[in-house]
């Protein structure tokens, strides 16, 4: 409570507000993230889920300004510390990158450069920003590689990136994202390549790095998963939105969106059985072919005529349920899941049927059983 | 928490390998070694001799009385019309061949691979103007352009340097664009943005080394292929002058008199073939030595840690 009147005040670190994204194809522009806003207090942990080709992504390359030939701001707006960061210069978003936010890569294998030696990389970080001697950067970085559970710095430095496992590389690479203490960390699927074992190493290393920096964490991933266990807020992402956003025990504890339920019946737990799983039919809509209201329509199985025609905005869900308990939580739904749905997975209440409007594939299977 | 084994005393290791890699080569490409060895060997003594080897006549001095005289004791080589001894004079000739074509190689190379790397780096406009350039370079025959730009300069060693330059900058520059247009989508220079590098750091410090080991590679490769073209100009007389002992204007003054004289062609020839081939064989080796990805399979330095 306190974290949402601080934001309330405005003394957020990052705010997004109504970004929206498009990309060059061929003659034409496709939007691929629409009406984003977030908000990140300094320290907090937001994480951003969703399934591949949401814009995730391409969400936190827009805040570093790296979305590179193409990609394109339409509307929207970046604070960062009080400065937009859409309009400032490149010189000056330079300043920003490295220092103030920090970004960590999916691919540990390539986000290395294969030609210079791990000292020199994180060395390279160092110096880009502060004028510091050859010597005083290298203690720097053999501290740093100690801090991430890199043991024998001095030669470890040494070393080229194809000598270290993928574990260890993304352990560089979080060193490297710290090394100049940034306010904001940024981790774009830290943890997807690596393996089950080391995911968990590498994401406490992370946690427990970022806390003690008192950097606030924005981190994106397809997996719930590791959602729970890292941030206090959770953004659902859906085709370019916001569907669902809420503080993560909330989330997890009674979802309102059909999509993010979804999401929590794919999660297989120890104790699942395969029947327990329900998958989310059919797949996400290519960007530029969204149906005209809910892009998650063809795949619910909540859905009402109005899904069809009429976007759904973003509000908060105590408004809808009356539910004093859910403050913060606001969900981009004309029906959301009711909390003794969300159990099951399924709709419980007595919904009409809802055709697809020509031209629009249903995945849910439902005009089939109608017929 | 993960393991990692990284030798004490990293640095004394390093060094050591680094002389076991180089030992590696030289093991596996002893030829290559050897000849280019001796031509840099051959070409300091020349050098430090000011032109002239010990024990063997200078290779400007004629001596009529012995005019193409088969290969003899005192003649290894045989001599030619002048009577000059073959041997130091293709001795001298390795100090030519060896010293333009280096330069040659090494100025078009770095002429190359700075256009290159800025035409791909930046792109667009910029991209567009510097390779078409490149393209109308290319679009001309290497010898007859080399030919004519040395003709029109002045026939001598720096019009055959400047000529051979300016045919071959344009292979490079294709090359180094090349490799910055595959390596600008690597993650790591993502990366090395989102850490706040500079475009101009980016270049020189994330995407020039990645370039250099191909370069290098492909520099080591063509020094025969810029050694047989100096030669080839100086076969049709364009390049090396008389009284100068230049392989290729060697075999152009020996043709008068085959097929009798057949040592006054063969041993100039000779020289050129093994030298430009040992070029090669060096180029491969060296290749191998600058991929680090590759240390791993010489089995001095394996993967470490889990």
């Amino acid at each position: 409570m306190i974290a949402v009147t601080s934001q309330q005040r405005g003394a957020e670190l990052l705010a997004i507000e109504n970004l929206a994204v498009s990309f060059a194809a061929g003659q034409s522009r496709v939007r691929v993230i629409q009406d984003v806003s977030l908000r990140v207090g300094p320290g907090m942990r937001l994480g951003i889920v969703g399934e591949s080709g949401c814009g995730k992504s391409v969400t936190s390359l827009a805040v570093m300004g790296l979305l590179g030939r193409g990609g394109k701001v339409e509307h929207g707006s970046v604070v960062f510390g009080g400065r937009d960061l859409l309009a400032l210069p490149e010189r000056q978003l330079r300043q920003v990158r490295g220092r103030e936010i920090a970004m960590i890569f999916q691919d540990p294998m390539s986000s290395l450069n294969p030609v210079l030696t791990i000292g020199e990389q994180i060395t390279e970080a160092i110096r880009a920003h502060q004028r510091a001697r050859r010597h005083d950067a290298n203690a720097r970085a053999a501290q740093l590689l100690q801090m991430v559970g890199i043991p024998a710095g001095e030669a470890a430095l040494r070393r080229y990136p194809h000598e270290f496992s993928g574990g260890m590389r993304q352990r560089v690479m979080i060193a490297t994202a710290l090394a100049l203490s940034p306010k904001l960390l940024i981790a774009d699927e830290p943890t997807t390549a690596l393996d089950v074992t080391i995911q968990a190493q590498v994401l406490e290393l992370m946690g427990r790095l970022v806390k003690d920096a008192g950097a606030a964490l924005m981190l994106v991933t397809h997996n719930l998963g590791v959602v729970a266990g890292m941030t206090e807020r959770v953004a659902v992402m859906y085709a370019g939105r916001i569907v669902e956003e809420a503080s993560t025990p909330d989330l997890f504890g009674r979802p309102a969106h059909p999509y993010t339920v979804g999401l929590l019946h794919s999660l297989p737990g120890v104790q699942t059985r395969d029947s327990d799983l329900v998958p989310i039919p059919g797949m996400v809509p290519q960007p530029g072919h969204e149906p005209a209201g809910c892009a998650f329509a063809p795949r619910c199985r909540w859905r009402l005529p109005r899904c069809w025609t009429e976007q759904p905005q973003l509000e908060g869900v105590e408004q809808i349920a009356g539910d004093q308990l859910a403050a913060g939580h606001r969900v981009a739904c004309h029906n959301p899941v009711a909390p003794e749905e969300a159990g099951p997975g399924f709709p419980i209440r007595a919904l009409p049927f809802v055709p697809p409007p020509p031209g629009i594939t249903d995945f849910t299977g439902q005009s089939e059983t109608a017929q | 928490m993960a393991a990692v084994t990284v030798a004490p005393g990293g640095s004394v290791r390093r060094r050591v390998s680094v002389v076991r890699e180089f030992a590696g080569i030289s093991v596996r490409n002893r030829l290559a070694v050897l000849i280019a060895g001796l031509s840099v060997l051959v070409t300091l003594t020349d050098a430090v001799a000011g032109g002239r080897f010990p024990f063997l006549p200078s290779p400007l001095a004629q001596n009529l009385v012995a005019t193409l005289a088969p290969p003899s004791l005192s003649h290894p080589m045989g001599t030619d019309e002048y009577g000059r001894d073959i041997l130091s004079r293709v001795l001298a000739g390795t100090m030519i061949s060896v010293e333009v074509t280096l330069v040659v190689v090494i100025l078009g190379a770095t002429l190359g691979m700075l256009i290159g790397v800025v035409a791909g780096f930046f792109g667009g406009t910029t991209d567009e103007v510097l390779m078409r350039v490149t393209d109308m370079f290319l679009a001309f025959p290497f010898l007859i352009l080399a030919a004519a730009i040395a003709t029109a300069i002045g026939r001598n060693l720096t019009a055959t340097i400047i000529a051979l330059t300016v045919v071959e900058w344009p292979w490079y520059a294709r090359l180094a664009r090349g490799q910055v247009l595959s390596l600008r989508e690597h993650e790591f220079v993502l990366a090395a943005r989102s850490l706040g590098a500079s475009r101009r750091r980016l270049m020189f410090r994330g995407i020039l080394p990645n370039v250099m080991p191909v370069l290098i590679t492909q520099a080591t490769l063509d020094i025969g292929y810029v050694m047989l073209s100096m030669a080839g100009l100086s076969f049709l007389g364009i390049g090396a002058q008389p009284p100068a002992p230049e392989w290729g204007s060697m075999i152009l003054d020996a043709l008068t008199y085959q097929p009798q004289a057949w040592w006054y062609a063969l041993f100039p020839g000779l020289a050129l073939t093994i030298t430009a081939f040992g070029f090669n064989l060096l180029g491969d080796g060296l290749r191998d030595w600058f991929d680090p990805t590759l240390a791993g399979l010489r089995g001095d330095t394996g993967p470490a840690g889990p």
